[in-house]
């Protein structure tokens, strides 16, 4: 039987979650109000994101507003002891239960409304005669599916809230199992893949549900409603007292403290393992020319292979600090021989900027992803040693990444700080230096990379403001174009500024000390400025470098495949045929990556080429109704992989 | 005797917390030594030793100085510590050198560890290992003289340790203080796994000074007004209060973050060796973008310069604009003669526009169209790109430059729509609302041309000032970068403006155009 004033108390007791909601909206609402134009979400020109910015957003605010909700249900009358009242009331213990649930229904209901209409609120402000008719459809599936997992959340979070102060670490572990679950691949990871439930789409005027994964979703959210109403239930609210009684243990409060640091270490390690922070690769080199099967580049399969069990020595010459494995003594000693005729010829690069105080550690045993031929931190060179690597290859690898270091030192880390306006920069300025010898081999090598920069350029030209804008680059283009283009930008920095300027641009960075959040080319522009130069003198030089490398290049570009493909779904499998539309080398190998989409960060992955020449992997694979891939080619003229731009579709059945 | 007691007390009440927390906390630090992401990118254990002493550690201090102070006082046990013959600085301090001890050995135990296992693989030498540890000690204490002095807040020490943090990481990223680079932060950033030789002198003095004054703000905070002041807000904080707290802090915080990067001016551009040229509305600013430009080049840029000035200044007279945006044309000498490029400039610094100056005249039209076009736009931060408002600020260079060869437009207009074989040439009044979609129907330079041809028949139409007066209201309007722009946009919309200005619609100037301007065209029948 309905108890409206029951049912009224409970809503009036969540009254603080739905406040706490609609100010996270009065927030947004705010903040697009101060920063812009509310039909126009970046007035100044700067790209805007891709969409991940606001699945991210809907997952937090489902999350937030569940567990919000979830704890708010139960907690409150615990905190308050207004349960002892309740128990009082000629009600059953199951019919306060029942009527908190229905509150927290309505309420999720409510914001998932208030939601809804907010987003298509600003939707319709941002619609014009171009944009594609508002589909209200796609709304309501949306709202529906949203509200599905909101509610599922207020489940979970209503019964783990009974943990009181562990609420954040038990809360941590069921995120992380189902992080787990969802990275581990097989079946149930595709029944609990939230990211399907987020943007639900509609297709030739149908709506597709993600049933699967609904029923997955909803099948976790009723054990967390059935456990939380049997704990609540559990003889009279037993469990109630018998945690009141924990709280009341001498122990409790160490308990507690050591709930906390494990609930801190399990989100951090949660947040780190989703993140991958791929942002901090800062400087590697790409590894040296390999065959297009084999290029990885997602962290979880990057190192290289695991070096067997050795003990490390160490060995000094006058700028380096060599770290090896014993096994390896001999070759090394060789290497170190010539180790400071490499510092020296970097040095010449920047036109000998201040020496690095101590020495640069290389080390020669260390595990680097395997998609790089060597990593630098700061003072710290990361070159493995391998068989198959040449002593000239490694010796470009450690001018390259002792480029790094300089850039590193110069700008006393500035260069780091600003990572995405730099990455160009510092890519391009190490290829400079790995580059800058004059013997033939690296002559050769020079112009691979050049052949490379025009092979690039001709799948699409990289304005200048993109190219220095890391992010935005790389929603457009694959990211290892800032090998061989940047290079071009450091060859133009030298040619309108002299040797000098790479050197006097990163010692201006350091000084200047610019906010973090600076626009990429307000970065150059500044640094550029400071220098008696500008970013169109170096616009102009890269763009008329480019122009010229084109022409110089123009019958093996000629000769190259333009590369066309189609997707399509046969039995489960997402298929790509690439097929060079206009002409075909033999020597060109035809290659493709995903990309496999996350809540947070989108990795690529090399798909395998089949026997009839597609590229197949499995539907499952791919969370949500769009998939993002790359189709390119390789051939031993360049030497490393060249793309095509990227291509998004949507996966037209399930 | 009485310190003695004290001390023995502290280390009996807290001995859980003290011997049980480093425990875990090194537990803590091997599960993150298996940290294999971390590992690959930073490539040392010290760098996985960074991150944990950056994220985990003050989690550690902050737990000590609840334990320590916090619960003291929430649970007002000191007022027996009160009763002792001691004075109350005493027994602070003897709480504040448990805490510091148990929270710099817990850290120089981290590091032994990590050095002792890594001795071989990091190449560790005696000063490497003193930096490291050097700057791990004053970490750690620095961690605690914050947890310390913001024990003493009682309630109030998250939602203000909240703010403190959010204030670091708004400073860092928005204004042009680097915290990562500064003080304790410096100490433990992206250098603290490989920095083996430089001891940082700045940082260690500029952390000291802040230990000291966290410090003594503690101490102040534990001994005011006889410590009323951290009993009273030691009391503990209601579901409701937390709520409300966290709420209004944030939104008081974004509130504050935004004006302040609203006020935050964008960058001024400068060219170097740049011809400027300004006037009372508009500033000129031309370059080569080569390292010396040739006489004839600087001739051509400097006729650029005073042409450009004069036409904008007289655009921005009649229209009514106090400043332009400032202009940069930046010669470009691979560009072809009709080559026009626009730079990547916020519109608050300006229009960039990159030409031939050499081959393109100063005063050509298609020039001058496209130049006129884009600083209009840029004076209203690109608000006039739109469905309802295009028309105008296209029509309005090309009605400019030709209103005294009346009738060329239209001209061209209709021969480009005889030439045409489509309905293309039926512009309606809906079109004029929906001018994105015609430009793409028709193309951009028949959608000029029709533009500028609707531009000529609302100066047939309407009485010279009127057309002044509507064109003023709509080009320039001085568009404020934010909301007020939008609702601006809304409430005068471009038919309600006309009507208010002229007392023409729409649907008059397209039946002008059609009707008396194009008779021969197409019907104007409304799409």
């Amino acid at each position: 039987m309905m108890n409206l004033t029951l049912l009224a108390k409970e809503l009036v007791g969540l009254r603080l979650s739905i406040g706490l909601v609609l100010a996270i909206h009065a927030i947004d609402l705010t903040y697009r109000c101060m920063f812009g134009f509310l039909d126009r979400p970046e007035p100044s020109g700067s790209d805007s994101s891709d969409g991940s910015d606001s699945v991210f957003s809907i997952v937090i605010l489902s999350l937030l507003s569940g567990v919000v909700i979830g704890t708010a249900m139960i907690g409150q009358e615990r905190e308050h002891q207004t349960l002892t009242f309740l128990d009082g009331l000629p009600v059953s213990r199951l019919s306060i239960f029942i009527h908190k649930a229905l509150a927290a229904l309505m309420v999720v209901l409510l914001l998932e409304g208030f939601s809804i209409t907010y987003d298509w609120f600003f939707l319709w402000l941002n619609q014009d005669s171009l944009s594609e008719p508002i589909d209200f459809r796609e709304l309501f599936a949306g709202f529906v599916v949203r509200t599905l997992l909101t509610t599922c959340v207020v489940g979970g979070a209503a019964f783990l809230s009974f943990s009181r102060k562990w609420f954040p670490l038990l809360l941590g572990i069921v995120v992380s199992l189902l992080v787990w679950v969802r990275t581990r691949g097989g079946p149930l990871s595709t029944w609990l893949d939230t990211s399907a439930l987020l943007l639900p789409s509609v297709v030739e005027g149908q709506v597709v549900w993600p049933v699967q994964q609904m029923v997955g979703h909803a099948i976790l959210g009723t054990f967390g409603w059935i456990f939380a109403a049997r704990a609540f239930l559990h003889r009279d609210g037993r469990l109630t007292l018998a945690i009141e009684r924990y709280a009341d243990l001498p122990v409790a409060g160490y308990l507690t403290a050591v709930g906390y640091v494990l609930a801190a270490m399990v989100w951090i390690g949660l947040l780190f393992s989703l993140a991958n922070d791929d942002e901090e690769e800062v400087s590697d080199r790409p590894a040296v020319t390999r065959a297009a099967g084999e290029v990885a580049s997602t962290l979880s399969d990057l190192e290289q292979t695991p070096p067997q069990v050795d003990a490390f020595g160490g060995l000094q010459t006058e700028s380096f600090q060599v770290i090896y494995r014993r096994s390896a003594l001999a070759r090394v000693s060789t290497l170190a021989a010539s180790m400071d005729a490499i510092h020296e010829e970097v040095m010449d690069y920047f036109e000998n900027p201040d020496r690095v105080s101590g020495k640069i550690v290389v080390d020669t045993g260390a595990l680097i992803p395997s998609h790089a031929a060597g990593v630098t931190n700061w003072t710290k060179v990361r070159v493995p040693l391998n068989q198959e690597q040449s002593n000239a290859e490694f010796f470009r690898t450690l001018r390259h990444e002792v480029g790094h270091v300089y850039i590193e030192r110069i700008s006393d880390g500035q260069a780091t700080t600003h990572f995405n306006a730099m990455r160009v920069f510092h890519e391009g300025v190490a290829t400079a230096v790995e580059l800058f010898s004059e013997d033939e081999e690296t002559g050769l090598e020079r112009e691979k990379v050049e052949r490379w920069a025009a092979a690039v350029d001709s799948r699409g030209r990289i304005p200048f403001p993109v190219l220095c804008d890391n992010e935005t680059l790389l929603r457009t283009r694959d990211d290892s174009v800032v090998y061989p283009l940047g290079y071009l930008v450091a060859d133009s920095l030298v040619e309108i500024g002299g040797q000098s300027l790479p050197r006097r641009m990163m010692e201006k960075l350091r000084v200047l000390s610019l906010p973090a959040g600076s626009r990429p080319s307000q970065v150059w522009s500044t640094l550029l400025q400071q220098n008696g130069t500008s970013l169109e003198m170096l616009t102009a030089a890269y763009e008329s470098r480019l122009k010229a490398l084109r022409e110089r290049e123009s019958v093996f570009l000629e000769g190259i495949p333009r590369i066309q493909s189609e997707l399509t779904i046969e039995s489960d499998e997402i298929v790509i045929r690439a097929e060079p539309v206009d002409r075909a080398d033999n020597t060109a190998e035809l290659i493709c990556r995903v990309e496999m989409k996350n809540v947070i960060t989108n990795e690529l992955e090399p798909v395998a080429r089949a026997a009839d020449g597609t590229f197949r992997l499995p539907r499952e694979r791919i969370s949500g109704s769009r998939i993002r891939f790359l189709v390119g080619w390789w051939t031993p003229e360049v030497g490393y992989p060249v793309f095509e731009p990227w291509v998004e579709e949507k996966l037209k059945e399930r | 005797m009485v310190i003695r007691g004290i001390l023995s007390k502290e280390f009996y009440q807290h001995r859980l917390l003290l011997l049980w927390l480093p425990i875990l906390i090194t537990c803590g630090w091997v599960l993150f030594l298996g940290m294999k992401e971390l590992m690959l990118l930073g490539g040392s254990q010290f760098y996985n030793l960074s991150w944990f002493l950056w994220f985990i550690f003050p989690l550690f201090t902050l737990l000590l100085a609840n334990s320590l102070i916090a619960d003291e006082f929430r649970k007002s046990t000191q007022l027996f510590l009160e009763g002792l013959p001691v004075s109350r600085f005493a027994f602070l301090a003897v709480k504040y050198v448990i805490g510091m001890l148990a929270a710099v050995l817990t850290a120089l135990l981290l590091v032994g560890m990590t050095s002792s296992t890594q001795w071989n693989s990091e190449g560790l030498s005696l000063r490497f290992a003193l930096v490291l540890w050097i700057k791990t000690l004053l970490w750690a204490w620095f961690c605690w003289a914050a947890s310390f002095a913001l024990a003493f807040l009682g309630r109030y020490r998250f939602i203000i340790g909240f703010i403190v943090v959010f204030t670091l990481l708004f400073v860092e990223r928005e204004l042009e203080i680097q915290v990562t680079h500064f003080g304790p932060f410096h100490l433990i950033d992206e250098q603290y796994a490989y920095e083996r030789y430089e001891i940082p002198m700045v940082a260690i003095g500029t952390t000291l000074g802040i230990i000291l004054l966290l410090t003594i703000l503690g101490f102040v905070f534990g001994i005011v007004r006889d410590a009323t002041l951290a009993s009273m807000l030691a009391e503990k904080m209601s579901y409701r209060e937390k709520l409300t707290m966290t709420a209004l802090v944030a939104f008081v915080l974004f509130v504050i973050a935004s004006v302040i990067e609203r006020q935050t001016a964008a960058e001024p551009l400068y060219l170097p060796g740049s011809v400027d040229v300004s006037s009372a509305r508009v500033a000129v600013s031309v370059s080569a973008a080569v390292s010396s430009p040739t006489t004839a080049e600087m001739e051509a840029l400097q006729g650029h310069a005073d042409s450009m000035m004069d036409h904008l200044d007289e655009v921005a007279e009649f229209l009514n604009i106090k400043n332009l945006p400032k202009v940069f044309l930046v010669h470009r000498r691979d560009f072809d003669p009709d080559r026009y490029e626009l730079g990547d400039l916020d519109t608050r610094q300006g229009v960039l526009i990159r030409l031939n100056a050499i081959a393109s005249a100063p005063d050509g039209e298609r020039w001058l169209r496209m130049a006129i076009r884009s600083v209009l736009l840029a004076h209203q931060h690109n608000r006039l790109d739109s469905d309802t408002r295009d028309w105008v600020v296209t029509g309005f260079p090309i009605w400019w430059l030709a209103r005294s060869d009346k009738g060329r437009i239209v001209q061209e207009f209709a021969v480009a729509n005889s030439v045409s074989q489509d309905d293309a040439s039926s512009l309606s009044e809906s079109e004029l609302v929906r001018w994105r979609a015609y430009k793409k129907r028709v193309g951009e330079e028949r959608a000029q041309l029709a533009a500028g041809a609707i531009m000529f028949s609302l100066s047939e139409r309407a009485k010279a000032e009127d057309m002044r007066a509507f064109l003023s209201h709509v080009l320039g309007y001085e568009a404020p970068y934010d909301f007020r722009a939008t609702i601006h946009d809304y409430w005068y919309s471009v038919s309600s403006v006309l009507r208010a200005t002229t007392g023409l619609t729409l649907a008059d100037l397209v039946s002008h155009l059609h009707g008396t301007l194009l008779p021969g065209a197409v019907g104007s029948g409304d799409r």
